[in-house]
């Protein structure tokens, strides 16, 4: 029996090591590999944060604001996706604790918040999915292995967020890694969270793909998405407007800006048509906090649907572009 | 509980421990008791862990078959005047027989089988113009049903066939019945071969357990990395067959006799693997059935513990083969029949069952059912590579009837076979079953001392340390997908 207990102890051991060794090795040390925002949870010291969903998320690039506007400091984005971070308490709660223990109250930096009609809408944006508000959520200081074994799987670091199975990581993926390690080639699949918080769409559609992209997502939000009785949530709202007042009160010297994303043409019908009051509601609210609201489906004149990888995410290039049309706009002092 | 999931890893060693602890004192016929009492408990959590409601009807049927399974030998052993018939003896037995398959056909109808009769009977008399209301019971099939009974069946029916004693303790007989390595997916175990291996002390043999950590892992590899790997394709193949190509349907098709196989022989050697850790032995129940060279054979390879109970209290009560031909080729049809009803209420599983008396029949009728008794040595010639790829696709298109919702989409899914398209799943499609056929080969599975046990030391450690890391990477990321089995 002794021996028994030995030898399955030798055996399984160093399956465990390599195991647990590839997963939380590739995801603490490449952070390409984070595809769900690790990076944004680890404890970082910056001046200025941005704040919203996954059109964020990926669509607004720090470094382009960092080196448009030095004098902006370090920037964090902090936006994740409609799951995880529409104005739900979880989502409120946690960006107060990080721009806490992120930012000095003295600093001068800068919040942009960006906010859509979905997110204020209880039909789409009540959270209920969300892992920020689990127990083991430290959002100053994750542990590295909770989060893990909460938030990602194996296989999705291993194939950098492709979402595959298997089989597709094993004869395509990490090949494609490889290869690319090799040739020093850029085949641009990697989908991870930077440590900026930046999430990189990395899709290399066609722009006929791309067209197709946007009328599928467009058509799926038709048909599946409803808009709640009452719009806005009055439980989203009040929480955007939590995190607002804690803004202005905690770190009086910032600069605090609401901000609608720009979308593709195509959705941003649809949301006109849904959603008539949201651009009203926006400027009162803006007026309410005397903070300034832009929309940048007005601003952003040379926007075109190919910067778009389906209805409202940005491409890389898009995002590039966007992000200094962004901060063109926005990153001057205000009286 | 699910083999594959983080409850029976923490499970199991406890189990484990315990039960080898108290083995230590077995010598003591009370200590044995315990021990048994121990396996009972943790079966009874086991399946508890599922849906403790269920634990009565397993309760029940153990109750049930302990006290007819004394009734009949009290009956066999009577003692009756000299010269009087020995039917009246053997009557009494049959009463009590009749009682236990009442009992447990009974609790198998009412809870597989009686939505599907109502269903149609309702339907039947609508298609004459009789319309009544459609009404089904609310009934949950409880997990392991079809398999537990059948163990509980075998041990009534060979304690009738005089071929059995048996037990008197109900600890013991109890632990039998709901064993939980085998309790919900088989090996269905003769109660000959296990209940005695329950009654004497068990001792721990090193090699055993060895070869049982190694089932264990390579039925986790099965299950876990092939298994659900290719239930990802099956699934959004079988959902949406209308919209692939012919190819990419044959492909899904394939993709499913992989899944069904890693998923059921994985659990198989799961159970088998944990029951040698315990020191107890089950039957093998699949022997690489996919290198088999016809249809006979095929059913000499796939869930042994099945067709070998079919063959037992079924075909050779009806005769069997020796009958003459036309009440051999009526013997064939309704083993094959039952054995698809068996598996589900859905004539997908009948017809799946007839397509299987039909490619069995004409092994029958010219007498060549049984000349693949021999096992393939070395590389397969051609003529049996022929073979049995041959005897693979004829299963493969009999599992899409397994697969699909019912027999109108398993018809439409075989007649889009001839659609023109792009292939899907491109190599990926190729490199699957090749790797799988080539791991079960040099896995050499059935060997004494359980899979790879040929291979040098040295290369045992890589290849385990390999599939172990496959199988932590993919049960983590899949996250405890359920057996396809444990829905019969």
């Amino acid at each position: 029996m002794k021996c028994f207990g030995i030898r399955f102890f030798v055996w399984t051991f160093p399956s465990a090591f390599i195991f647990l060794g590839l997963w939380l090795g590739l995801l603490k040390f490449d952070e390409s590999r984070d595809n769900q925002g690790l990076n944004r949870l680890k404890p970082v010291e910056c001046n200025s944060m941005i704040f919203g969903i996954s059109r964020s998320a990926q669509g607004v690039n720090p470094a382009v604001l960092e080196e448009f506007a030095p004098n902006t400091g370090e920037w964090l984005n902090f936006s994740f996706n409609l799951s995880v971070s529409p104005w739900n308490e979880a989502y409120a709660d946690a960006a107060i604790n990080k721009v806490n223990c992120s930012i000095e109250p003295s600093d001068s930096g800068w919040f942009l918040i960006f906010i859509d009609p979905w997110v204020l809408d209880d039909n789409c944006g009540a959270g209920s999915n969300t892992w920020l508000a689990d127990e083991w959520v430290d959002v100053c200081d994750v542990n590295l292995i909770s989060y893990a074994f909460n938030v990602t799987n194996p296989l999705d670091v291993l194939g950098k967020g492709s979402g595959d199975d298997f089989l597709s990581v094993i004869c395509s993926s990490i090949p494609r890694q490889l290869l690319s390690c090799l040739s020093e080639r850029n085949f641009n699949f990697s989908q991870g969270v930077l440590s900026n918080g930046w999430l990189p769409n990395p899709g290399m559609l066609s722009p006929q793909e791309k067209q197709v992209a946007i009328a599928e997502k467009v058509d799926y939000y038709r048909k599946e998405k409803t808009r709640a009785p009452f719009w806005p949530s009055e439980s989203n709202s009040s929480q955007l407007s939590r995190l607002i007042k804690h803004l202005k009160t905690c770190f009086p010297k910032s600069q605090i800006m609401l901000l609608r994303p720009p979308v593709s043409s195509e959705m941003l019908l649809l949301e006109q048509e849904w959603f008539p009051e949201m651009t009203n509601w926006a400027k009162l609210l803006a007026r309410e906090h005397k903070v300034k609201y832009t929309d940048f489906n007005e601003v952003w004149k040379a926007k075109t649907n190919l910067d778009f990888n389906d209805a409202h995410h940005l491409s890389i290039e898009g995002a590039n572009r966007f992000s200094l049309v962004l901060a063109e706009t926005c990153l001057v002092p205000m009286d | 509980m699910l083999f594959n999931s983080l409850e029976f890893l923490l499970f199991l060693p406890v189990v484990f421990a315990a039960y080898w602890i108290l083995n230590l004192w077995t010598e003591k016929k009370a200590m044995l008791r315990l021990q048994n009492l121990l396996l009972l408990v943790a079966s009874y959590v086991f399946y508890g862990w599922w849906d403790w409601r269920f634990l009565s009807l397993i309760a029940f049927s153990t109750l049930v078959d302990y006290w007819v399974g004394l009734q009949i030998d009290k009956a066999n052993n009577r003692e009756i005047p000299i010269h009087a018939n020995e039917s009246i003896r053997s009557s009494t037995a049959k009463r009590w027989l009749g009682v236990s398959l009442a009992v447990n056909l009974g609790l198998l109808g009412y809870f597989k089988y009686a939505n599907f009769f109502i269903d149609n009977w309702v339907e039947a008399w609508g298609a004459v113009g009789v319309h009544m209301d459609p009404w089904s019971l609310k009934v949950i099939l409880p997990v392991g049903i079809s398999f537990y009974t059948f163990q509980t069946l075998s041990y009534s029916i060979d304690i009738y066939r005089r071929k059995l004693n048996p037990t008197r303790d109900l600890i013991q007989f109890a632990a039998f019945v709901s064993f939980f390595p085998q309790l919900v997916a088989g090996p269905i175990e003769r109660a000959s071969a296990l209940l005695p291996q329950i009654a004497s002390r068990r001792k721990f043999e090193y090699e055993e357990g060895v070869s049982g950590l190694r089932l264990i892992l390579w039925g986790m590899f099965k299950k876990v990395v092939v298994a659900d790997t290719c239930a990802i394709y099956v699934n959004d193949i079988f959902a949406n067959y209308t919209e692939y190509s012919g190819p990419t349907l044959m492909m899904g098709a394939v993709f499913f006799s992989f899944q069904i196989y890693g998923d059921f022989s994985g659990y198989s050697d799961i159970a088998i693997g944990t029951a040698r850790l315990f020191g107890i032995k089950l039957m093998t129940n699949f022997k690489t059935p996919y290198f088999s060279r016809d249809i006979a054979e095929f059913w000499r390879r796939w869930h042994i513990s099945l067709s070998t109970w079919f063959r037992d209290y079924l075909y050779i009560p009806l005769g069997g083969s020796k009958v003459g031909k036309w009440k051999a080729v009526r013997n064939t049809f309704v083993i094959f029949l039952v054995s698809g009803f068996w598996h589900g209420a859905n004539w997908t599983f009948i017809a799946w069952g007839l397509i299987h008396a039909l490619m069995f029949l004409p092994l029958l009728l010219s007498g060549t059912n049984r000349i693949h008794l021999d096992e393939i040595q070395g590389i397969p010639t051609i003529p049996v590579l022929r073979n049995t790829l041959t005897t693979f696709f004829a299963v493969t298109v009999a599992w899409i009837f397994f697969r699909a919702e019912n027999i109108v989409d398993a018809m439409e899914y075989i007649g889009h076979f001839a659609s023109d398209g792009e292939v899907r799943f491109g190599k990926k499609g190729i490199i699957l079953p090749v790797a799988i056929v080539f791991l079960e080969w040099w896995a050499n599975p059935s060997a004494t001392g359980g899979p790879f046990s040929r291979l040098q030391h040295y290369k045992q450690f890589i290849v385990f340390t390999g599939l172990l890391v496959l199988t932590f990477i993919c049960g983590i990321s899949y996250s405890n997908q359920e057996f396809i089995y444990f829905q019969f």
